[in-house]
């Protein structure tokens, strides 16, 4: 569904992303691991248009889309909810809602909201507050609901674990999880990496802006090599 | 009693003018971070047009229209030309790129059209005056206050219900998430000068029936006003804008009536006073924006 082919990005003199190449199968979800700095949240600005790549192909559902710009994109059926969460703070959750679906023709189609508010139900109870006034996992629904509603293809979701309540993010982590087996196709950033590789189909290790390693997210899990760097395990042997 | 009326009368008049111009200021500022400070020649660039258009023998409400449109034209130029090379730039560059674009602008209508100020013929029901129960109440000052009671009514509703306001709000807000809606940059950022270009000629077409001439430099004492309306309202908050355009206004008419005949020269200077103090001790404004935007 999405792939990615000697992907680079450099700001200024300094390589962020050095030419790695990877794909995510339609209906499967991703997870792009590693320490802080590897490149991964420029990997999702790089896919997205926020910054331009030096170089690198990018395809979408067979279409080549490294020339299009970010709104063209978002209407190709790709959308990324940013790390941090990013919700508009001043506007209320409805009106964050409304421009994640700006890109529809029927933008203002009271039923894709209203689908919306089943899935998220306290959402629903706080359609009118503003969003900053919400708690931070409630932020991060809101940033996921609103990535939702352009109804993409594929869904790049950078951090959804990050600084918010363990229950709420095992009740993010399904979430990904359900709209995995209704077919969409998710890209997932995150320095959680147990919990990631938990719900993950494949992963790849990002380090230093290159693919260190990559494979099935079980078999990782399994792995040494992760079980040593990410997962604090200090002596494999220990590892039981 | 009919004195203290007109009073009022005069003050929201004068400052709901100044509010126009401070809400044309206000959503440049919101989006890009700096004043632009070429929004005066605007103003004047409208007043020159509106007086061709009528020399030239167009009814008048078309010649108002096609100097609304020259003005909003212009604006989305100033913004095409030079802020738009300028993205990502220091929001002090694009400043002094205003200013520039001020000063050149304002040598050009000079040498275009002289520097005598043209009397403008206007038609009565802008210039002339009622009597409402004893009271003297002109043309201008009341259709100021109609126009821009529902001019804010219009942007508030464009902002809050369309897709093109709701754009411009969250642009504003977040500007790098307002593009992973899918929200056209080129297009937020014309559409913020065109709003603001109209915002300054529907400003000129007042500003001239007040004042009943155009001059090359007819646009820069308002906009300094409408500026220090903005740093008392809040940088970047549209309604602080407002609410400094017309404490602006009320301030300068109440210096009118009370300061002795002698010291009314100082009335600008004092009102420039009062600016460095909000500058030192409010320096966000009466109703700051809640943040103010990072580029």
């Amino acid at each position: 569904m999405l792939s990615v082919e000697n992907l680079t990005v450099q700001y200024g003199h300094i390589e962020a992303v050095k030419g790695i190449s990877f794909h995510v199968g339609e209906g499967e979800i991703v997870s792009l691991l590693g320490p802080n700095g590897a490149g991964k949240t420029s990997t999702l600005a790089a896919l997205m248009k926020l910054v331009a790549p030096q170089s690198g192909t990018i395809t979408l559902a067979g279409e080549n889309i490294s020339g299009h710009g970010t709104a063209q994109i978002v209407q190709r059926g790709m959308t990324l909810s940013p790390e941090g969460r990013r919700v508009f703070p001043r506007l209320s959750v409805e009106k964050n809602l409304l421009l994640g679906g700006m890109v529809l023709k029927d933008w203002r189609n009271p039923a894709v909201l209203e689908r919306m508010y089943a899935r998220f139900p306290i959402l629903a109870e706080r359609r009118s507050q503003l969003a900053g006034t919400l708690s931070g996992g409630e932020q991060q629904m809101l940033a996921i609901a609103r990535a939702l509603m352009a109804s993409p293809r594929v869904l790049l979701l950078d951090e959804p674990s990050l600084g918010i309540a363990p229950k709420i993010v095992a009740e993010n982590f399904d979430l990904i999880c359900q709209l995995r087996d209704e077919g969409l196709t998710i890209l997932l950033v995150e320095q959680n990496v147990f919990q990631s590789l938990s719900i993950s189909d494949r992963a790849y290790v990002l380090e230093n802006g290159r693919i260190a390693a990559s494979g099935d997210s079980e078999e990782m899990l399994k792995s040494d090599l992760i079980r040593h760097s990410y997962l604090g395990v200090a002596d494999p042997t220990q590892a039981a | 009693m009919e004195l203290i009326i007109q009073y009022i009368i005069n003050a929201l008049s004068l400052g709901g003018v100044y509010a126009l111009i401070a809400l044309g200021l206000a959503i440049v500022f919101s989006i890009f971070g700096f004043i632009n400070f070429a929004h005066g020649e605007l103003l004047t660039l409208f007043g020159y047009s509106l007086f061709y258009a009528l020399g030239a023998g167009m009814p008048f409400p078309l010649a108002v229209a096609v100097s609304l449109i020259a003005c909003m034209a212009a604006a989305v130029a100033m913004e095409r030309v030079a802020f738009r090379p300028l993205r990502g730039a220091n929001p002090m560059t694009l400043l002094v790129s205003s200013f520039a674009i001020s000063g050149a602008l304002q040598v050009i209508f000079q040498i275009a059209f002289g520097t005598m100020p043209k009397p403008l013929i206007l038609p009565n029901f802008l210039t002339g005056a009622f009597n409402i129960g004893g009271v003297y109440i002109g043309a201008p000052q009341l259709i100021s206050i109609v126009t821009v009671a529902i001019l804010a009514l219009a942007l508030n509703l464009f902002l809050n219900k369309t897709k093109f306001g709701l754009s411009l709000v969250a642009s504003a807000q977040d500007f790098d998430v307002a593009k992973l809606m899918g929200i056209r940059v080129n297009a937020v950022y014309a559409l913020a000068f065109a709003i603001s270009g109209f915002l300054a000629g529907v400003a000129a077409l007042l500003w001239v029936s007040m004042r009943g001439s155009v001059a090359p430099d007819m646009g820069f004492n308002p906009l300094v006003k409408a500026f220090v309306a903005t740093i008392v309202g809040g940088m970047g908050s549209l309604t602080g804008a407002v609410a400094g355009g017309f404490f602006l206004g009320i301030l300068e008419v109440a210096l009118q009536i009370v300061l002795p005949a002698d010291y009314l020269i100082f009335r600008d200077a004092l009102i420039l006073a009062i600016l460095i103090g909000f500058l030192l001790f409010r320096p966000r404004g009466l109703l700051p924006a809640a943040a103010m935007p990072v580029k």
